[in-house]
């Protein structure tokens, strides 16, 4: 101590005498540096890049989060014995105070947010080949689509809602600031949507290692254009990937929800069990039978269940759902600890492709798809003379079983009704009451007073 | 050449009568007002220095006197001087004897100030003295809920009864709102650590960095309320700042003292919950209110046979008569060259809640060396041991959830086993996580912190006029937080956690003090001085399962922390330079100017350095020659003060940007590292942050009457907060992980009166004193910059900062009534139109308040021959209640909780007048929001004022005879928190929830409650020795 005291008393001295204050009165966290030292080098980025897919896969984003609310607030789920957060989805009466939400919100966009980061610095990077930079850029514009395409679906009224798409939708980030903005209409959102991936398919090369790649692109912008009803361009590019792509479908609809079996992913956030990385896939556990109580958090519900009834041979019943006091626990996904989170796969390209081809007029080729889908399943093959409405609704049927808990089905509803049934309800409630869209959380009203908060109420 | 001589003159005339002509002796006693010897005083030749110290038996003797007549000033602490003439021979020794009168003149009371004292009648500041007697009528763990009712504008908010748990002080009113709220505290001149969240909120409450100071040890606590008293601290200074002096020794042979305590603990209150029968009742009425028919099926598969005869109160079963004793021993004693004090204490603190106690040792001792007159060395030191058992609150377990999940139909355990044993809490659970007794066997949480302060003064006076001090401290805790979790509480493995700190908190200071000699009247006195802070922060987190029931008792788990590595946790640095110049007139005419100046790491690289000027005056108009001697007003004084203060409670990152690795131990890391290593932005640089700035004027007058029976003044302040540092945010979609950023662009406004008088009533034989002091603040939020409402809130309980209001105001939903033909509630829509809509987007308003119109204290003090008796009431009026638990306790009857017994007063059918909506057993029927924990409005709303008798003490002084061992045997009995008058229905109206940082302290820290333990009642025995 008396050394210490005789450092410091020559210390201030020295800082009397000499003015350099500035210095000596420094305290720099380890931690503290700026962005220009700090992503300086390739492998900076690539690490960067890697924390976005990371935030991706967060149990409130893809890992989770999406699945668990976009079957609560239509029909996926037993609502018996919901509370807190779940139940205000059930009742699509989500309010600001929402903790899923509000992680909904913030951790999607520290994906779009890290990725920025590196578009914003790609340029001063060293040691990136021209090959490398466009590939970045493409993976950057790539998870940001992610990102925009489904907030926009959770948080504003779904594509078509207004002719001209005037509703309002969510921020567009494209660059790491601390600018305040505002929503954009849900119009503009696919609109910067649509033109990243435009970009990042001429950007990314087919084969990408782990990340995202040309192939995951077009998979990405068909989908969006499905949701968007535009199938021309949905079937094109769903055609693309499946003709041209390297992907197989699976002999069995539940390889592809485990760890490294499955030949059908275009785009997972994938365990790689390099540093004891595990793409979770946080939604399981809500579901597992096997958890520490005994019980699972969340039940299918009857709708779903009785999906099965018609053909009751459909052996995806049997290996999915699993009876327990009359509840059907969901066994669609691999309990197993390290997990592949399939985001992108062959059978859902299969499925929009098939109901695009047959909205163009192309039967034969929906018919093709959904038997392929029918016949994995122990189901007969449907006639080939199968078209319009009624191999629609064929088609939708198999969506419905084949997408449960991969945040499909109310996303899939509101197209439904976009496309041609405004009266249709999603469990009892007008597709398009205002809390059948998810109430912005407080964590991004509450720094700008100009950001609207959407209506609430009107479901029930 | 003229002038020579008449130095020379002068030097004749001074030096040689003293030493070579003089030969004569004045000897003589001191005795106080009891005819004992005064140990110590100081007898001089008036007008001179020449003059000695009175020896054990109260014997003074000053040689080499000059003839004629001589006239001596004896002085003594505490007593009037004293000034008697004598005249003396050429030679010989002559005899002059004084007896001292106690000196009840608060004029010439000592205060501490702050690098220095001063005499009250100098002060032109704001500061209140508590003396060590009025710390005393407490035994708890911490001093500072002695303060409360004591003196004006200091609301203290004490802790719950949970042992150690800390007070919210707020010093005239709440002058920030993201940045830290409590007061500078420092203590013999060390500006000492005292984070309140250092361990989080592990086990739903907060660490109290004052339970680690002895109260025993303390001579008084200074308060400094004022920018003119406060500015002195600068930029640390705007929230007050509370000096804390501790005993030192005093010449004279040593003394002794022993004092024991004991006392039992209860709490205040105990609000029932209901019992198996009325909730079945209220869960049957409201599943057949869902359209149910049958019984109301069970919990967690229960069935009625399960059931059959269960039924556990819960609360009764967390409750207990705590035990508490402390035992002291100090001692003191001096002589010329050496004064000494030595403190030891043991207490052991159990509070009402099973498994609860806080128990500390502590040591302390401080020297004062006087080798030669002009130098002198003090040294201060102080060990202590604090040692926490915890037992989990609110939401954490305990009393929180026997009032909530711990059912009444859940038994506490099937099995008989000994009631000690894990097995006899375990055997049986439905609901392992609800039950609070099963949680403190199978979870044990215990703080252990060790606290030593350490500090080294010396100072010169090479003149008379002249003092050089210079102060090194160092101030070191090692904490640490250990959590042990049984197999069977965890699920799976026994789990052993501890979070691990050292805080290393240096500071060094030198100042020197000036008396520049002036003409007859004026006196004019400089100090100048530069200090240094440094604070260092280190800690490990560390969680290991090899370690199954037996946690940190074994020595291997010690050593494995005692290996673990500590990394850098938080740091920052203060540089500063300051000068105080006091000039007063006569005596009568005062004004002191401070300025000080900060730098500190903390701020941003573009402010570094922060200036804090003050200015005060003073002027005691009785003085004044024609102030008629025959008033009834003996004594006057005006005061007035302008200042400025400033708040750098900040966090030690804020200016910087931050960034995460997650290769990098220690820094944020979610768990999940996506195909090797991560790296990511937290956070962008804040290089404008820095301090906020408080400017504050108070004036005031003092008022003595009837020589000084009555003492009383008045105060008014204006404080403004320039600058307020504010937590704003980053909208969520802007995809940083910190969206909360602080910036200086907010205003606030407190202004308010103090008042205090004392009245001596009776004197004499019975004497009888009346203290009274109220303050009223008011406070206002001018200006929140671009903050939205949400944006500065208050964590749970919905309190916030807006714009036009007061800090802390609850903004919510208005609850309007219950529809007597549905029985669903009202609500106001923000036009204030009625409404069964429940929309918190756009319906909320600022509909209560968390700041009180008014707090203060009353005491009487009887004494009448060896008796003595006292009592204090606090109060507090106005402001409201949030009751965070009220909307399970009283909303949705769900399957999961209990209830109060007020959920009664519901709507049953149509034209029914009810508090509450109908029964209902889900958020959706019950007519709110769809998630059952935001279900807030102001139907949980309630009136907080409140008055309670703090403390009621009787005391017996035994006075032993003439030759026995003890001087003076005092026994007392004292009763603390024995009656508390208040409208709110809930476990206790003064509450200070334990949060997670300054702003939801500052903001929802009192007066929002979520199942927050009440205070305690205690009696307390205790008998005290003098030897």
């Amino acid at each position: 101590m008396k050394k210490m005291n005789i450092r410091i008393i020559a210390m201030l001295f020295a800082c009397l005498a000499f003015a350099s204050c500035e210095d000596f009165l420094e305290v720099v966290p380890e931690n503290a540096s700026s962005i220009d030292v700090q992503l300086e080098t390739a492998q900076d980025a690539r690490e960067y890049l890697n924390g976005a897919y990371d935030a991706l896969s967060f149990g409130s984003v893809l890992g989770g989060q999406y699945s668990l609310v976009s079957e609560l607030m239509s029909d996926g789920v037993d609502g018996t014995g919901l509370d807190g957060d779940w139940f205000a989805h059930y009742t699509r009466s989500t309010d600001i105070f929402l903790g899923t939400t509000r992680s909904m919100m913030s951790d999607a966009y520290k994906a779009a947010g890290r990725a920025n980061n590196v578009l914003d610095q790609l340029g001063s990077i060293e040691g990136l080949s021209e090959a490398e930079r466009n590939t970045m850029e493409g993976e950057i514009k790539f998870i940001r689509s992610i990102v925009h395409f489904e907030s926009v679906r959770f948080f504003g009224q779904p594509y078509g809602f207004t002719s001209d798409n005037s509703q309002l939708g969510v921020v567009v980030r494209t660059s790491q600031n601390t600018e305040v903005l505002n929503r954009s209409s849900v119009g503009a959102v696919y609109a910067q949507i649509i033109s990243d991936l435009t970009d990042a398919i001429n950007l990314l090369p087919e084969s990408n290692d782990i990340y995202a790649n040309a192939w995951a692109a077009k998979a990405l912008l068909a989908k969006v254009y499905f949701q968007m009803n535009d199938f021309q361009n949905a079937y094109d590019l769903s055609n693309d990937v499946i003709m041209n792509g390297p992907f197989m479908f699976d002999a069995s609809y539940s390889d592809k929800y485990g760890y490294g079996t499955s030949n059908e992913i275009i785009f997972g956030l994938i365990s790689t069990q390099i540093d004891s990385d595990n793409a979770n896939g946080g939604y399981r556990g809500y579901l597992r039978p096997d958890a520490s109580t005994g019980v699972p958090g969340l039940f299918a519900s009857t709708e779903y269940a009785s999906l099965y009834a018609t053909e009751p041979s459909d052996t995806r019943k049997t290996d999915w759902l699993v009876d327990l006091n009359g509840q059907s626990v969901i066994m669609k996904f691999a309990f197993d600890s390290v997990y592949t989170n399939p985001v992108l796969h062959l059978t859902e390209l299969k499925l929009i492709r098939g109901e695009s081809a047959t909205e163009t007029g192309n039967s034969p080729a929906g018919v093709a798809d959904l038997n392929d889908i029918r016949e994995r399943a122990g189901l007969i093959a449907l006639s080939e003379s199968l078209a319009g409405e009624p191999l629609i609704q064929q088609l939708r049927i198999e969506r419905h079983k084949e997408l449960y808990f991969e945040n499909n089905r109310m996303h899939e509803l509101k197209r439904q009704a976009v496309r041609g049934n405004p009266s249709l309800t999603i469990r009892n409630a007008p597709w398009d009451c205002a809390g059948m869209v998810c109430q912005l959380p407080d964590n991004e009203l509450k720094g700008n007073p100009d950001m609207e908060p959407n209506p609430q109420g009107g479901c029930n | 050449m003229k002038s020579i001589n008449y130095i020379y003159a002068l030097l004749i005339l001074f030096l040689f009568p003293a030493s070579i002509f003089a030969q004569a002796t004045v000897k003589g006693i001191i005795l106080d007002e009891n005819n004992e010897p005064a140990i110590g005083a100081n007898v001089v030749i008036t007008g001179t220095t020449k003059g000695t110290v009175t020896e054990f038996d109260g014997t003074y003797e000053i040689n080499n006197v000059s003839e004629g007549e001589v006239s001596i000033t004896a002085s003594y602490v505490g007593y009037k001087n004293l000034t008697k003439t004598i005249s003396v021979g050429a030679t010989g020794t002559f005899s002059l004897d004084f007896t001292l009168g106690v000196d009840s003149e608060i004029l010439e009371e000592v205060v501490v100030i702050g690098y220095g004292t001063q005499r009250r009648r100098e002060l032109v500041g704001n500061v209140d003295k508590i003396n060590s007697e009025d710390l005393q009528d407490q035994l708890g763990s911490t001093f500072e809920t002695a303060l409360q009712g004591k003196a004006p504008g200091i609301q203290i908010t004490s802790g719950s009864g949970t042992a150690g748990s800390h007070s919210i002080i707020r010093i005239r009113g709440t002058s920030s709102v993201s940045a830290g709220g409590d007061p500078l505290f420092v203590i013999d001149g060390v500006p000492v650590s005292s984070d309140n969240y250092i361990l989080g909120e592990n086990g739903g409450q907060n660490n109290n960095p004052l339970s680690t100071l002895n109260p025993a040890d303390i001579e008084s606590v200074e308060v400094l309320k004022d920018a003119s008293a406060a500015a002195i601290y600068g930029s640390r200074a705007a929230n007050g700042v509370i000096l804390i002096t501790t005993k030192r020794g005093k010449s004279g042979k040593p003394t002794f003292n022993y004092t024991s305590r004991f006392g039992l603990a209860r709490p205040t209150n105990i609000v029932d919950v209901l019992n198996a029968e009325d909730w079945l009742k209220v869960r049957q009425e409201a599943w057949e209110n869902s359209g149910n028919v049958g019984r109301v099926p069970l919990p967690n598969g229960l069935s009625y046979d399960d059931i059959e005869g269960v039924d556990t109160d819960w609360i009764d079963k967390v409750i207990r008569t705590g035990f508490k004793q402390e035992h002291n021993l100090s001692m003191r004693a001096g002589n010329k060259w050496l004064a000494a004090y030595a403190g030891l204490t043991y207490s052991n603190n159990e509070s009402y809640l099973i498994k609860n106690a806080f128990e500390r040792v502590s040591g302390r001792v401080n020297f004062d060396i006087t080798p030669t007159d002009n130098f002198k060395i003090s040294l201060s030191s102080s060990v202590v041991r604090g040692t926490r058992n915890k037992t989990p609150q609110a939401w954490a377990g305990g009393l929180g959830w026997a009032q909530s999940t711990a059912l009444p139909i859940y038994p506490v355990g099937k099995v008989d086993f000994p009631q000690d044993s894990p097995q006899f809490a375990y055997s049986g659970f439905y609901n392992l996580y609800g039950n609070p007794v099963a949680q403190v066997y199978l979870q044990r949480l215990q703080t252990r912190e060790w606290r030593y302060l350490n500090n080294v003064q010396l100072s010169y006076s090479p003149t008379k006029d002249l003092t050089i001090t210079a102060q090194g401290s160092y101030d070191f805790t090692n904490i640490g937080d250990y959590t042990y979790e049984d197999k069977i509480w965890t699920g799976s493995t026994p789990i052993s956690k501890a979070g691990l700190f050292k805080i290393k908190n240096r500071n060094v200071f030198a100042t020197g003090e000036y008396r520049i000699p002036m003409p007859e009247n004026h006196n004019l006195k400089v100090l100048v001085g530069t200090e240094y802070q440094q604070y260092d922060r280190e800690r490990v987190f560390v969680e290991d399962n090899r370690f199954a029931g037996q946690f940190f008792e074994v020595q291997e788990y010690r050593e494995m922390l005692d290996s673990l590595d500590y990394f850098d946790d938080e740091g920052y640095k203060f540089f500063s330079l300051f000068t105080r110049i006091n000039y007063s007139y006569k005596d009568k005419y005062f004004i002191q100017g401070v300025f000080r100046r900060d730098a500190s790491s903390k701020f941003g690289s573009n402010n570094r350095w922060g200036n804090f000027p003050s200015i005060g005056l003073g002027y005691i108009i009785s003085e004044e020659d024609f102030w008629p001697e025959e008033s009834f007003v003996n004594y006057v004084k005006f005061k007035a003060s302008w200042g400025l203060t400033g708040n750098s409670n900040i966090p030690w990152t804020e200016q910087f940007a931050t960034f995460a690795f997650n290769n990098n131990p220690g820094t944020v890391n979610n768990g999940l590292n996506y195909n090797g290593d991560t790296q990511h932005q937290i956070k962008e640089a804040n290089a404008d942050l820095k301090w906020e700035l408080v400017s504050t004027i108070d004036v005031g007058v003092d008022l003595g009457l009837w020589d000084d029976r009555v003492t009383t003044g008045i105060t008014y302040y204006r404080k403004i907060t320039n600058g307020a540092l504010l937590r704003e945010f980053l909208a969520a979609s802007s995809g940083y992980d910190e969206l909360q950023f602080y910036r200086n662009v907010g205003k606030i406004r407190n202004q308010g009166v103090e008042y205090e008088i004392t009245t001596r009533n009776l004197v004499g034989k019975f004497s009888w004193t009346t203290s009274f002091n109220i303050a009223a603040n008011r406070n206002i939020v001018l200006d929140v910059g671009n903050a939205t409402p949400d944006a500065l809130d208050g964590g749970f309980g919905d309190t916030r900062v807006i714009e036009g209001q007061p800090i802390g105001v609850n903004y919510i939903v208005q609850f309007s009534h219950v529809d007597p033909e549905s029985g669903r509630p009202v609500y106001l829509d923000a036009d204030g139109v009625e409404t069964f809509e429940y929309n918190p987007a756009t319906m909320r308003v600022a509909a209560g308040n968390i700041q009180p119109d008014f707090t203060g204290g009353i005491r009487n003090s009887f004494k009448y021959k060896n008796f003595d008796m006292s009592f204090l009431f606090y109060f507090s009026k106005g402001g409201t209640i949030y009751d965070d638990a009220a909307k399970r306790q009283l909303g949705v009857i769900s399957e999961d909780w209990n209830y109060t017994y007020d959920v009664f007063d519901r709507w049953r059918q149509p034209g029914d007048i009810a508090d509450l909506p109908r029964y209902a057993t889900s958020m959706l029927e019950w007519g709110g929001s769809g998630n059952i924990w935001q279900n807030n409005h102001s139907l949980w709303l309630y009136d907080a004022s409140f008055a309670r008798l703090r403390n009621l003490q009787i005391g017996y002084n035994i006075k032993p005879k003439e030759g026995s061992a003890f001087r003076n045997i005092r026994l007392s009995l004292s009763g603390n928190n024995l009656l508390t008058i208040t409208k709110y229905p809930g476990w206790d109206p003064e509450i200070a929830r334990d949060r997670s940082q300054e702003q939801e302290r500052n903001v929802g820290g009192t007066n929002i409650t979520y199942l927050t333990p009440p205070q305690e009642m205690s009696f307390i025995f205790g008998a005290s020795f003098d030897f």
